[in-house]
């Protein structure tokens, strides 16, 4: 792997921003989102025309796969030795194919509960209609000592 | 005085009209289902596929040499792809969703979205959910899962989709040995599809 990246809790400050990410949304990403990998068959992932006939104006992404995206853009911060401890995920406006989706994240505390070292981090995705994910998360992080 | 003629015109929201009724189902209300068994075991194979969709190069997941090293002596899943073993496989999935079919019928949570869409709310779709992770998910472990109907709407909301009520459903996950990996609560709306409430008019 070569350089892996450690966020230490010492370094983290609250109102700290963390680095965006972009993420193309394409039916590939959607689809196989989905099906290959949160194995969600629910059709209004894969099918356009049943997702019309549900009142959507075509396929759109699965929670779990967006859930797995916050997840993914979280780590990609902390690096493997950040463990990430709770999750909770809003959705507004749908990941429809042939958009982006651009994550940010911000630090709103640092604490410790015990021995473990945490902080909580708001997250917002938005593609071009707005925000299609609004979430908050409790990571622990290591310690220099 | 006289008698009133009423002119007859369908009143916009028509008595007609299925309405929600919530004493058919607030007996389902904090009713757990049974366990059910994951449709496999987690294998490296469903993480590395995961991680290729979501691009996560977290070595943890998917680099032996370096899991083994770590304080997890091994290989574990993201947590955050804890419900994937636990959803329908293809078949039951399209009979859950398409053909009004779904599997563990018995289960208060169907029992009740099978009501719900009998109601004209048979559209669905997750809005949020909440997920505390308390233990890592390894390769070769059967994650089972059990849904405790937590919530649901008392009143209309109107929303994007539609008319609907929301649910709450409390999912928990273990592993083989019994100890739980992870507790969430997913939140769901089912909702009337707006095409089809305006072919429920007959006016």
């Amino acid at each position: 792997m070569g350089d892996v990246k450690k966020l230490y809790w010492d370094d983290v400050t609250v109102g700290q921003e963390l680095p965006e990410q972009a993420r193309t949304v394409d039916a590939t990403l959607i689809i196989s989102g989905a099906i290959w990998a949160s194995h969600d068959f629910m059709p209004v992932h894969h099918d356009p025309k049943f997702a019309q006939e549900k009142g959507a104006p075509n396929i759109f992404m699965n929670i779990l796969t967006t859930n797995g995206l916050v997840g993914t853009y979280l780590g990609n911060w902390t690096g493997p030795e950040g463990e990430l401890k709770k999750l909770s995920i809003s959705l507004a406006v749908p990941n429809f194919a042939g958009d982006e989706m651009r994550m940010n994240g911000k630090v709103t505390k640092k604490y410790k509960e015990g021995k473990q070292h945490l902080v909580e981090v708001t997250v917002v995705g938005e593609n071009r209609m707005g925000p299609h994910v609004t979430g908050a998360a409790v990571i622990a992080l290591p310690t220099k000592k | 005085m006289g008698k009133v003629k009423r002119a007859k015109i369908q009143p916009f929201s028509s008595p007609a009209e299925v309405a929600f009724d919530y004493s058919r189902i607030e007996r389902f209300v904090g009713a757990s289902s049974e366990w059910h068994d994951g449709h496999d075991e987690v294998s490296e194979s469903d993480i590395r596929h995961w991680c290729e969709v979501m691009q996560d190069a977290n070595p943890l997941y998917t680099d032996e040499k370096y899991a083994k090293k770590s304080r997890y002596k091994g290989l574990i899943a993201p947590p955050v792809m804890v419900q994937t073993w636990s959803l329908d496989p293809r078949k039951e999935a399209l009979g859950r969703f398409v053909h009004n079919d779904p599997p563990f019928k018995e289960d208060p949570h169907n029992q009740l979205f099978g009501i719900i869409d009998a109601m004209g709310y048979h559209g669905v779709v997750a809005t949020a959910q909440s997920q505390e992770y308390l233990r890592p998910v390894r390769p070769g472990d059967m994650i089972r899962g059990r849904i405790t109907v937590g919530h649901v709407s008392k009143y209309d909301h109107y929303t994007r989709m539609g008319v609907g009520r929301y649910v709450d459903l409390i999912y928990t996950f273990a592993n083989q040995r019994g100890e739980e990996v992870c507790v969430a609560t997913f939140r769901v709306l089912k909702y009337r599809p707006p095409l089809d409430t305006r072919r429920s008019y007959k006016g």
